[in-house]
């Protein structure tokens, strides 16, 4: 690798100028790649992970604790529980499907305690068992909604003559679901080792984030039921780091299970690819027609299309989006993909670089096609688009990076129609229901940038000299 | 058969005429060639006959009907151009086929067509390989199968030897005489070489700047030129010209040479012309090199030895070129003075002014 | 998914002219082969002109539908634009509009909400987003051309990996401007990884929201869209440097010139045509600055933003915003319209 790059072509050793131009190539290198690749770990990164704004290089998470918060009759308990599964602590991340196909009773049933208390609440069965609880003792109809009656309202009614009577068990759930008690509370922490700042001796403590940039870290020991916050000193804390792709990123939105999500990743992506497929061969298709008659025939007015075609690359859409919003309103196109398809279809530069390519073609090859009595239809696809096919091709290389990329059009054409959202669209429209699902939104990203990354891979002879011959993006 | 008229065509691009109004008459069956230095038009009234470009005035009429407003694939006319112009994204087989499949033959007949022209045309060997695999030759013979296969009306060939070596010309000259032979369809020929013309031709049409200069068998042409440009532009090497006066005596016309030279002029080939400012042109095997007394005398600058004949060049007294060609080997040298006795019967004498032979028809 | 793609495309109303078309077209052609039939089919109006019509209208014919999409998509809503800056009223449709004349620009210029009509002096929008914009240019455009030059310049070099190099440079080009500020978004929002590393070195105190910092803001709005378009403008750079003959240096070589004087006195002097498109088309490219400030949700809004904002096509419709938003469109769209012009006198210069 070294001798790759210090080769020179015969000129001897490196010049102070080649070891600037390595110099400023690296690090233009580093300055385009480091933002893509860093997108590329944040989009396997737990949701978890996001949230804490981790910015650690290894998509992974800690070893993970609950902290557990119960209110009751003797007042707040603080305390952990340990080995928890994964989709107990991911409760609230996992989608109604995901839920529902858990065994939430049996697993509570095998729970005994505080621990019990705080995982019911957890994992959401509070309610639907208050509600059994009052269905079944025949208790006031106005129980389920007193937690959200006014005061005055509360005050007209005996909560506690409600209750009273009532088992300790079903008492606690029923001053849980009415308000009484505040609800219990799980929350994940990271469960690391640290030694004891009194004793010395290595015990395990859940805290809530690992910030190196402070020296201490207010940290609860994981064995101990309220106790005290201690602050440990930073560097001293050991934890557990597992490297965990959460490959769940792609699968979830993709497989459509995504939880909390306002936009269909596969519809979007299904829209982008049809835009893309459809848009490009109509493309392809009227501008080489364009330009064959450009570039082939004499006729009258001529000069004025090829100018009109030439002027319409100053008047990009961007700037008369209004009047864009009329033309495809009127043409009753809007809100169908249609709206995004036909207006990006003509594109001046198209016309151009296939025009310019097609005058190089020996216009007697058209005349022996017509004394073979072909049809004009015919000589132009049997004829002039063959021979025309690399720089059909290179435009279509071109029309498919624009037309995946487009945001412009698709935002005015579709507008709120979200069946008929590309996955730019998706992406900027993109908003979480409760919490903001950034992890979703990375990975999508990332599957965004998929066909114009193999494009460049594959393809980019064809765009550089597309480029560099019509001066045109 | 098919017979091939132009009545008065005219052609101009914009408000520039190009060309300026031809008659001419191809009967059906002859292989005529037009001829003329570049630019003269003869490409351009091709194509008009092909109905590749517009006419701007005059009747087009073939076998009597006028075709003028008829799309060129309409006419039934095949044509081989200078390019060869293969389809090259086809195989040759393609090539030859696709304007049968254009016109909906069936697909037994068109094997068969194209069967028949690439044995006849020994392009067999090849039917499936791409113009771009094959020789200049080869390529030729493509084109002109691709004609063929048509089975057209007439063809029309647009210099489609020009693109080929020496040898391979003439090869191929020959090939087109004997599918003339064999087929008898009426061809017209475009062509700037004047020896293609004489060797191939029925009637050659020699043309310049958009006129015809004249029409007719190519011996014709070649003893009895209607003007200068003609009796310079066929035959090789080129008629000698010498200026000189036309003199109307009593008795006799007598044709006096710059040096004062006199050359008397046969009254049964040229009648009794008025006296007027002339031009000699005799061609240079019509000068015999002799040891008596001649009109005509040059100094050899340059000497051509080809075995079977000699070509002098030189000048004449009042410094006019001359080229002479005697047959055999020859001793003359660099710097010989000779004399030089025209065959009275060759002699050409053109009017000075309009440069149009004063011969009688 | 198949099912699914043709659903999506077949809501639209024309669908049965669709159908009519390709019926007629397979009533008509009498091609053999999938490809020949379907061209067929697609072409029938083009030969059935021809079989009757005769050559003269074919040129017509096969301009026709490019023109079509022009004349709707591209034309005709610039004359929409000026019918919507002359009308008033806040619905699309012209009928419901009443005559303005120029009142929307009086509004335009006069800073009225767009709304409610009101005077509106403290937020003069239109003219801080005209002043942001010009900013913007100022300082992108020369930036952009000076880094495109030099990395076309070092790429023009014999440097080992030359076609590796200029792919990574060219990469951000193929970036959708959405995901280009998704990439900086990431990087640089609050907590983002740029903040959080300065605070680790203790070069910041306090993390800095980089984006929306009123003094950071265009600097990296500036960035990001430099970053994004570079590659594009250093291809037709280097397209430019690499038509320069190489016997010009080597003349200038053994004429003992030095490297720096060779490319002040001949690079530069003869990739001036080009450096002057390049400027013009950046120039043309910069004022329509939008969607990667966008995506990034920058605090300042550019001119196209405002326009896009104003015009109330995607929030709520507000009383004059489409006509203000029209009006202001058409002021831009002639001003980048004579840019255009210079950019083609140009380009015409530089072909020459």
């Amino acid at each position: 690798m070294w001798a790759f790059l210090t080769r020179t072509q015969g000129r001897g050793r490196l010049t102070l100028v080649d070891w600037l131009s390595y110099g400023y190539l690296a690090f233009g290198f580093l300055l385009i790649f480091i933002p893509v690749v860093w997108l590329g770990l944040n989009s396997v990164k737990t949701a978890f992970q996001i949230e804490r704004q981790d910015i650690s290089l290894i998509p992974g998470d800690y070893t993970r604790v609950a902290r557990a918060t119960v209110q009751g009759p003797d007042g707040k308990r603080i305390f952990f529980i340990t080995d928890l599964p994964d989709w107990v602590l991911n409760w609230r991340d996992l989608s109604a499907a995901d839920q529902a196909a858990q065994d939430v009773a049996g697993f509570l049933s095998a729970q005994t305690g505080d621990a019990a208390l705080a995982l019911r609440s957890h994992l959401g069965q509070t309610e639907p068992q208050a509600l059994a609880v009052i269905a079944a003792q025949g208790l006031p109809d106005w129980l389920p909604r007193y937690r959200t009656m006014s005061a005055s309202a509360k005050a007209e009614v005996n909560i506690e003559a409600a209750l009273a009577g009532l088992s300790p068990a079903n008492d606690r759930l029923l001053r849980e679901f009415t308000g009484l008690y505040p609800g219990a509370r799980l929350t994940s922490q990271i469960l690391v080792s640290a030694p004891d700042p009194q004793t010395g001796e290595i015990r395990q403590w859940g805290v809530s984030n690992i910030d190196i940039k402070r020296a201490f870290t207010p940290a609860r020991p994981v064995d101990a039921v309220n106790a005290k916050v201690t602050k440990l000193p930073t560097a001293s804390l050991q934890a557990d780091r597992n490297v965990q792709i959460a490959w769940e990123n792609y699968i979830d939105p993709l497989s459509g299970s995504s939880y909390g999500v306002t936009v269909d990743f596969t519809r979007c992506l299904t829209n982008s690819v049809i835009v893309t497929i459809v848009g490009t061969a109509i493309t392809l298709l009227i501008n080489s027609m364009a330009a064959f008659a450009l570039s082939k025939y004499k006729f009258r007015g001529q000069v004025m299309f090829l100018a009109l075609i030439l002027a319409t690359l100053m008047v990009p859409p961007t700037i008369t989006l209004v009047g864009v919003f009329k033309a495809i309103q009127a043409t009753g196109i809007s809100g169908s993909l249609w709206g995004i398809i036909i207006p990006g279809s003509a594109t001046p530069a198209g016309v151009f670089m296939l025009r310019q390519y097609m005058l190089t073609l020996p216009d007697e090859l058209i005349e022996a096609a017509r004394m073979d009595s072909a049809s004009e239809w015919k000589i132009f696809w049997k004829i002039v688009a063959p021979l025309a096919l690399p720089a059909i091709a290179a435009l279509g290389i071109l029309s498919i990076v624009w037309r995946w990329n487009d945001l412009i059009v698709p935002l005015v054409a579709v507008a709120t129609v979200k069946e008929a959202y590309t996955i730019q669209l998706c992406l900027l429209e993109f908003r979480g229901e409760h919490t903001s699902q950034e992890h979703y939104r990375l990975a999508m990203t990332m599957v965004s940038l998929i066909p114009t990354t193999l494009v460049f891979v594959f393809l980019q002879r064809y765009i550089t000299t597309g480029i560099a011959n019509s001066g045109m993006k | 058969m098919t017979s091939i008229q132009l009545k008065n065509i005219k052609k101009s691009y914009g408000k520039t005429e190009v060309i300026h109004g031809i008659d001419l008459d191809i009967p059906s069956g002859e292989f005529c060639v037009f001829v003329g230095p570049s630019g003269c038009g003869k490409s351009t009234l091709l194509r008009m006959i092909a109905g590749l470009e517009d006419v701007t005035a005059g009747d087009l009429l073939i076998d009597g009907a006028r075709v003028n407003g008829i799309s060129a694939a309409k006419r039934g006319l095949a044509m081989v151009f200078q390019s060869y112009a293969l389809y090259p994204h086809m195989s040759v087989r393609k090539n030859l086929s696709f304007g049968l499949e254009n016109i909906n033959l069936p697909k037994a007949e068109i094997k068969s067509r194209v069967e028949d022209a690439a044995r006849m045309l020994q392009i067999d060997g090849y039917l499936d390989r791409k113009p771009g695999q094959l020789s200049g030759g080869q390529r030729q013979r493509v084109a002109i199968g691709r004609a063929v296969v048509r089975e057209p009306r007439a063809f029309l060939f647009d210099e489609p030897l020009s693109n080929l070596d020496a040898e391979l010309r003439v090869a191929t000259r020959g090939e087109i005489s004997a599918l003339h032979q064999r087929l008898g369809n009426t061809m017209i020929y475009v062509t700037h070489d004047q020896v293609e013309a004489m060797t191939m031709a029925d009637k050659i049409a020699v043309l310049r700047a958009g006129r015809l200069e004249q029409f007719g068998a190519p011996l014709e042409l070649y003893n009895a030129p209607a003007n200068m440009f003609v009796a310079g532009f066929i035959g090789s090497p080129r008629m000698n010209f010498l200026k000189a006066g036309l003199i109307a005596g009593a008795g006799q016309t007598i044709l006096r040479l710059q040096d004062g030279q006199d050359i008397a002029l046969s009254t049964d080939r040229f009648g009794r012309p008025a006296s007027r400012p002339a031009v000699m042109g005799i061609r240079p095997g019509d000068l015999e090199i002799t040891d008596s007394d001649a009109p005509l005398h040059m100094q050899v600058t340059a000497v051509e030895q080809l075995g079977s004949e000699s070509i002098l060049f030189g000048t004449s007294p009042c410094d006019e070129e001359l080229v002479v060609t005697a047959r055999g080997q020859t001793a003359v040298r660099v710097g010989d003075r000779l004399n030089l006795r025209p065959n009275p019967d060759a002699i050409h004498v053109f009017d000075a002014q309009s440069e149009e032979s004063l011969a009688l028809q | 998914m198949i099912a699914e793609m043709a659903a999506a495309l077949l809501q639209a109303q024309w669908l049965y002219l669709a159908i009519g078309y390709i019926a007629i077209g397979a009533a008509l052609t009498r091609a053999q082969g999938t490809g020949a039939w379907l061209m067929g089919v697609l072409g029938w109006p083009m030969e059935l002109a021809q079989r009757f019509a005769g050559q003269g209208p074919q040129p017509y014919l096969f301009l026709l539908p490019n023109v079509l999409v022009f004349g709707l998509f591209t034309f005709a809503p610039l004359f929409m634009n000026m019918g919507f800056s002359a009308t008033e009223g806040s619905s699309i449709l012209f009928q419901d509009r009443d005559w303005a004349g120029t009142d929307n620009l009086v509004r335009l210029l006069g800073e009225t909400q767009p709304d409610t009509g009101a005077e509106n002096r403290e937020d003069d929008k239109f003219l801080r987003a005209v002043t942001d914009t010009a900013v913007f240019v100022v300082f992108q455009v020369p930036i952009m051309v000076l880094f495109a030059l030099i990395t076309a310049l070092v790429l023009n070099r014999d440097i080992a990996g030359r076609g590796f190099w200029r792919s990574i440079f060219f990469y951000p080009v193929m970036l959708s401007p959405v995901v280009v500020g998704f990439l900086w978004t990431l990087i640089l929002k609050r907590q983002g990884v740029l903040s959080v590393t300065l605070m680790q070195w203790g070069w910041i105190d306090a993390p800095i929201q980089w984006l929306t910092d009123p003094g950071w803001t265009m600097f990296w709005s500036v960035f990001v869209y430099t970053w994004a378009h570079l590659g594009f403008y250093m291809l037709i750079l280097l397209a430019g440097l690499q038509a320069i003959p190489a016997d010009l240096y080597e003349a200038a070589e053994m004429d003992g010139t030095s490297p720096w004087r060779a490319l002040t006195h001949i690079t530069i002097p003869l990739l001036m045509p080009t450096l002057l498109v390049v400027f013009v088309l950046s120039l043309i490219k910069a004022f329509q600055a939008f969607e990667e400030l966008f995506a990034m949700q920058v605090s300042w809004i550019s001119v196209v933003a405002y326009i896009f904002e104003t015009s109330g096509l995607r929030g709520t419709p507000t009383t004059h915003g489409l006509g203000i938003a029209a009006t202001a469109s058409l002021l831009i769209a002639a001003f980048l319209g004579l840019l255009s012009v210079l950019q083609i006198a140009l380009s015409g210069k530089g072909a020459r």
